[in-house]
């Protein structure tokens, strides 16, 4: 009892002190606060400059303090700051209307007018009134200029005898970035890759054409572009490029890519030896490092490496020496010979040749460490990796497994991270799609919707299967009404399904599925279905994307298509067959925001030839994201009309005319 | 009475700080020479060891580090045994340092053209880490302040030039207590107030003043046209600048004149040889070869002149586009109609042809043609310039305190650039003479990437146009250069200290382009480096300073200059004035403070109730009082007398030879 009296006691100081900090905290913040607005009034901006962002670190998301500090900084002419002021504020309060023009004025000002343009953009269509005419103003005064002066390069170089003469450089690069500031992302992607032409030497406009092309959702010309910049020789090139490449090693196929931009990159293509070397694609590195040295025949440490493997005499003179040019934050380099063995630390020389990419070598002292030491979660972690590095995984994963239950919480994380990756594992997530959607073919509102929690499968079934739970949820509104109701057949069962299956991995956009559950109906008086239905569904899924789908940023083509064959037990154990397709034009609107104006191709079969369930139909439709929707939300509106392919007992036969308009929200989680 | 001075002397004496200290650098590792080219710029020169108050160490020595850098400022090089004597002990990690973060700006990418190995440094906890290297977080410079000393501690040693590696290793000593003695007050700056029209126009004036600026060079154009917001604004401005000691020019960039002028006028738009409207850049270029144009142009610039209180006209870039000559016709100019008729009476062809492939007059093939009227056009280049010259003289008879400026391209270092701009300052030069106005070259982008040294070099190439190099000025672009530079895109640190300190030594005056592209935390440093005076200790504690200009001083208490009373000073600081002189402690303040002074002070005397200074200045002088007087004089003539209506601190003074007294 004493104990518990204490416990309690102690909670309840324990809480006290809490809020007793969080309190203190909270004065002091306010106290700066009143001192910096102090400062202000008495024209001391350094002061009060500094004393509102004393009291933002306690008030982050004080978008009023933010906003003050902003026009504090604007008093001192430190308008760049500013600027970040201004944005932090309107990202706390998106409807903050001066906020965001304040600071696509400052962006603008401040060498940053794409953002600058794009904000003005997004306020003279969404925003009230005045701003919007503000907005519509400022718009205009950044892209009329934009516009001339792309007539007019384009112009001039109409004129021009030869537009690839190297002496029209500047005006290519000058079309090239106004076209970049004007989102007009194709031309300044041409005209980029035509300066690149005429100045190869320019090691930055590969990554220059990197960010255009992801822009424009060429990804894999993107990445490839960053990859190929961040073995540049010029250092802040590469320096610039690695800081937009992410901590992910490329695989070959990505260093062959990144060739095909930037086939004379010796440093690029040595590391590819290296790399090939290290998974013990001997022919693939030796063609590489023949390759660097054609390009470079200075070039030691692949004249050394090739040596080496293909045992010239030279490769007796000793190991080769690490590349020093190679990025500096990869482990990169590997050697085919060991390093000498040394009597001094056996951790330290370990975690070097781990450094220096030299795996076998690192695993040796490691595992020398590791006798030392058993405890010592570094080295385990290291080892984990070095096995990696060695193509081999099985006991990669033993190292990893081992170093996930150290004592150390941040290797600790990293090593289970590690784990879970290697072995191919896939964390539960939870799904959720919606579909509320009216007909006028049936004059019904209609609704769907499935929520889903997969959970990891044990050991290796993970791989390939994973386990769901789901709840279904189809109904419609005029059967929600008890008298005067409209059947609306099968298309709305008003049930709730509950269920639990399995599910494929998704291979080659692939996935195979079965459930089984128990559909409850939700309408009382609704006796067509009834109260509580065994459920048996399950088939196979095809579901693929082509070209600039909605969300990408960019306009451009796409075309969709979803292909499903499943089993229903409840539609008296039919087989339906859907095709659905989609090709059109995705328009790019503002940051955010785009319009899909498609065609529609869709076809429905089922074994039990059901009229309802068999038909073709076509017909335009348009999909609307806006800027402040997730990703995978839509309007959607399709006109379509149909044919139905069997007439047996079809009351509503031949054809129908379908305008469906409906909201896909969808997310995972 | 007698026995007070000595009294007095010596109460003071006990009272003032002492004079400041003159850091000298000893260096004690191989990269002496890179080390000594480090703090060169801040006019730190080397000492002896036992002398220097600043010890660079990269071996082993000394084993009394620790007491040492008690009173010192000992820069530690890698971590040899004496880092490790103090706690810095070098890891088994192996480092490559090629991009690293400097806390000074942490946003500014550092890169080093070619990377370091080294290993991964454990720092004692009471040191203050400065920068890391990016990628691994490592830190690679790092410091803490002693008992009257400081220890920095630095990774590798700064690079052959000492600028390519820690920008920002000065401003870290500078945190550690480094004090320097000397400061510029003679800056150049130019302004453009287009998107700073909000900002406190007496806070800026301060930060200006205090980082050295002695001239503002302010946009024009964008109050070409008037415009009661901008003028307003610009009158404030004006008159901050005048509180402050800022003398005030308007910075003109024909043939561009104005946003508006642009508008209206397409009828007499400079033409390219593409045959398009001159629109290059940021300016819209106006055919000044056009009479009716070049009067209107007149009128406006006559207009601006008149309607603010200048101090100075800078007539700046007037001859032709580009910089990539006439083998880009869509950038080439002048190709206006006036031009090409007058180059048609001259030569016989019309200049279009040059750029015309069925032409016999194509230049790319017809070289003698391209030649005659690359000629013509650097004539016309100068003649452009001697004309608009004299507009301003008819200006200056209404307004004889304005000084004018022509900024020009340099052609002497890199003589294409006469062919690709029409400019010719050895043929400007003479006009420059004739009318006392200063020349301020301007160095072209293509070699913005050079190191400082190449002013020692360009001011070679002017001296042999003038002896006068106190007329000649030099501009620094301190901008995002498009060469592969490193470590930073931007001049800043280290490398700008260098820049502006060779140029200061090199020529009459420096300008830096422009003020907001100075980063911050070169400000504080900036003054020091822009000064080449040279400060010596001298045996009775005072200071011998050396200087062509004056010079802030850092003082504190009364001083004499040259044995008498010297009263130009406030807390902090001292002005010299230009030439040799012996700053020491003074008995007590003089009657009259002037807390600044823009303008060449050639003596002052200290009466009872009066200060005297006799000065001579190009433009207006400005005095900023510390104390209030009755009355002021100036070649004995009343100047102002004390009006409780109107109180007043700064003075505008004539310009000229004059002499000047303060009556409390």
């Amino acid at each position: 009892m004493a104990l518990s009296l204490f416990r309690l006691d102690f909670v309840r100081l324990t809480v006290l002190l809490v809020v007793a900090a969080g309190l203190t905290y909270a004065q002091s913040a306010e106290s700066e606060l009143a001192q910096g607005y102090q400062a202000l009034a008495a024209k001391d901006y350094d002061a009060a400059t500094s004393l509102f962002r004393k009291a933002l670190l306690a008030q982050p998301s004080n978008a009023a303090v933010h906003k003050d500090l902003a026009y504090t900084l604007l008093k001192t002419g430190d308008n760049a700051e500013a600027r970040d002021e201004f944005a932090a504020a309107a990202r706390l309060i998106p409807g903050d209307e001066t906020a965001s023009l304040e600071f696509a004025f400052l962006a603008f000002e401040t060498g940053k007018p794409i953002e600058a343009r794009r904000t003005f953009d997004r306020l003279r269509t969404h925003a009230g009134a005045a701003t919007r005419a503000t907005a519509e103003k400022a718009f205009q005064n950044i892209d009329r200029p934009l516009a001339d002066g792309i007539a007019r390069w384009q112009e001039a170089l109409s004129r021009s005898e030869n537009p690839m003469d190297p002496a029209l450089f500047s005006a290519h690069w000058e079309l090239a970035q106004l076209a970049e500031l004007r989102d007009n992302l194709p031309l300044a992607a041409e005209q980029y890759e035509i300066c690149r032409k005429l100045k190869p030497e320019k090691a930055d406009l590969l990554l220059i054409l990197g960010r255009v092309w992801q822009q424009l959702n060429r990804v894999e010309e993107a990445h490839a572009a960053i990859l190929a910049s961040s073995r540049s020789s010029d250092a802040r090139t590469a320096e610039t490029a690695l800081e937009q490449l992410g901590s992910r090693y490329p695989y070959p196929y990505e260093f062959l890519k990144a060739l095909g931009l930037d086939a004379r990159n010796v440093n690029l293509r040595r590391e590819l030896a290296f790399l090939y070397l290290a998974m013990g694609k001997t022919p693939e590195a030796i063609d590489q490092f023949k390759q660097v040295l054609a390009l470079d025949a200075a070039d030691q440490v692949s004249r050394a490496q090739l040596d080496a493997l293909t045992g010239n005499k030279r490769a007796a003179a000793g190991p080769v020496a690490p590349v020093a040019a190679v990025p500096l934050n990869t482990p990169t380099v590997v050697h085919a010979a060991s390093a000498a063995a040394s009597p001094m630390n056996a951790r330290a020389m370990g975690l070097k040749s781990f450094q220096l990419g030299y795996a076998r070598d690192a695993i040796k002292y490691l595992r020398q460490a590791h006798d030392e030491d058993p405890d010592d979660a570094e080295v385990m972690l290291k080892l984990g990796y070095a096995y990696n590095y060695a193509k081999d995984d099985g006991d990669a994963l033993q190292w990893f497994d081992r170093a996930r239950h150290s004592a150390d919480a941040a290797i600790a994380a990293e090593a289970n991270k590690a784990f879970h990756n290697l072995n191919g594992d896939v964390p539960g997530q939870t799904t959720l799609w919606f579909l509320p959607m009216y007909s006028s073919r049936w004059h019904d509102a209609f609704s769907y919707g499935q929520v889903k929690r997969t959970f990891p499968l044990p050991g290796k079934l993970n791989h390939w299967l994973s386990f769901y739970l789901s709840g279904r949820f189809t109904g419609d509104w005029n059967s929600s009404i008890p008298k005067g109701a409209v059947n609306s057949l099968y298309l709305s069962d008003s049930s709730i399904i509950f269920g639990g299956g399995l599910s494929t991995r998704t291979w080659h956009h692939l996935t195979l599925w079965g459930e089984a559950g128990e559909s409850v109906k939700y309408l009382p008086f609704r006796h067509d279905i009834g109260n509580a239905l065994p459920d048996y569904r399950g088939g196979l899924t095809f579901a693929k994307g082509f070209g600039t789908l909605i969300g990408a940023p960019g306009s451009g083509l796409f075309y969709e298509t979803t292909g499903d064959a499943f089993f229903v037990s409840r539609y008296a154990n039919d087989w339906i067959f859907s095709s659905q397709n989609r090709a059109g034009r995705t328009l790019h609107v503002t940051e955010g925001t785009a319009v899909q104006l498609l065609w529609n191709a869709n076809f429905l079969h089922d074994l039990k030839n059901q009229y309802w369930a068999e038909t073709v139909e076509t017909g335009p439709g348009v999909r609307v994201h806006m800027s402040w929707m997730r990703p995978n939300v839509y309007f959607s509106t399709d006109f379509v009309r149909g044919v139905y392919t069997n007439n047996l007992g079809n009351p509503r036969r031949p054809n129908y005319d379908d305008i469906r308009v409906g909201f896909w929200y969808a997310f995972t989680k | 009475m007698i026995f007070l001075r000595p009294a007095l002397l010596f109460l003071v004496s006990a009272m003032v700080a002492p004079a400041a200290q003159i850091p000298s650098i000893h260096v004690n590792a191989s990269a002496s020479a890179a080390w000594n080219k480090v703090f060169a710029p801040l006019n730190i020169a080397p000492g002896e060891a036992n002398r220097a108050s600043i010890l660079v160490i990269a071996g082993n020595e000394p084993e009394n580090l620790a007491t040492v850098a008690e009173d010192h400022i000992v820069v530690l090089e890698g971590s040899g045994s004496a880092a490790q004597m103090i706690g810095i002990t070098p890891t088994a990690q192996p480092l490559a340092i090629r991009h690293i973060v400097d806390s000074h700006a942490p946003e500014t990418q550092i890169v080093w053209q070619a990377p370091v190995q080294t290993v991964i440094t454990t720092i004692p906890n009471d040191f203050t880490i400065f920068a890391t290297e990016r990628w691994k977080g490592a830190p690679v410079l790092a410091g803490k302040r002693t008992g009257r000393g400081a220890i920095l501690w630095v990774a590798t040693d700064p690079g052959a030039s000492g600028m390519e590696r820690y920008p920002y290793l000065l401003q870290a000593l500078a945190d550690l207590g480094l004090e320097l003695p000397a400061q510029t007050t003679s800056l150049w700056a130019f302004f453009d107030s287009a998107y700073r029209i909000r900002a406190d126009v007496d806070y800026l004036a301060k930060r200006w003043r205090v980082a050295g600026v002695g001239v503002l060079h302010v946009a024009g154009w964008h109050n070409m046209e008037p415009d009661a917001a901008q003028d307003e604004y610009l009158r404030k401005l004006i008159e901050a600048c005048h509180r402050n000691a800022i003398l005030v020019y308007v910075w003109l960039e024909l043939p561009h004149v104005s946003e508006r002028f642009w508008a209206d006028h397409p009828e007499w738009r400079e033409k390219t040889a593409a045959g398009q409207d001159a629109q290059l850049d940021w300016r819209k270029l106006m055919n000044l070869e056009n009479p009716q144009c070049r009067r209107a142009i007149a009128g406006q610039v006559s207009n601006l002149l008149n309607r603010f209180d200048w101090d100075g006209v800078n007539l700046a870039e007037l001859y032709f586009e580009s910089l990539e000559g006439a083998s880009n016709p869509a950038r080439f100019t002048p190709m206006n109609d006036d031009v090409r008729s007058e180059f048609k009476v001259f030569a016989g062809f019309d200049p279009v042809l040059l750029f015309d492939p069925a032409s016999p007059y194509f230049g790319k093939k017809n070289a003698s043609a391209l030649r005659l009227f690359l000629d013509f056009r650097a004539v016309l280049a100068s003649r452009m310039q001697s004309d608009w010259l004299k507009e301003l003289r008819s200006v200056r008879t209404a307004k004889p305190h304005l000084d004018v400026v022509l900024t020009h391209i340099d052609d002497r270092f890199d003589p294409a650039i006469r062919d690709e701009l029409g400019a010719d300052v050895a043929r400007a030069m003479p006009l420059i003479q004739a009318q006392k106005s200063t020349l301020l070259v301007e160095d072209p982008a293509n070699l913005w990437n050079l190191g400082a040294e190449r002013y020692a070099k360009l001011a070679e190439k002017y001296r042999e146009l003038t002896k006068n190099m106190q007329s000649v000025a030099v501009d620094i672009n301190v901008v995002d250069r498009y060469q592969d530079v490193y470590p930073t895109k931007k001049q800043t640190g280290v490398e700008l200290f260098q820049l502006v300190h060779e140029a200061a030594r090199s020529f009459g005056h420096v300008a830096v382009y422009f003020e907001n592209s100075i980063q911050k935390p070169d400000l504080t440093l900036l003054p020091s480096a822009a000064t080449a005076a040279i400060a010596t200790p001298s045996a009775d504690g005072g200071l011998q300073i050396k200087s062509a200009d004056a010079t802030r001083v850092r003082w504190e208490g009364p001083a004499d200059l040259d044995g008498h009373p010297w009263p130009v000073q406030n807390l902090s600081f001292v002005l010299v004035p230009a030439g040799e002189h012996h700053l020491s402690t003074g008995t007590a303040l003089a009657s009259v403070t002037i807390i600044d002074f823009n303008g060449g002070i050639s003596s002052a005397f200290v009466g009872a109730n009066t200060v005297t200074l006799s000065y001579n200045s190009v433009s207006r002088a400005i005095a900023v009082l510390g104390s209030q007087v009755a009355s002021i004089t100036v070649d004995g003539q009343p100047f102002w007398k004390v009006d409780p209506q109107h109180t007043a601190s700064s003075f505008l003074l004539p310009a000229g030879q004059h002499i000047v007294t303060f009556l409390r």
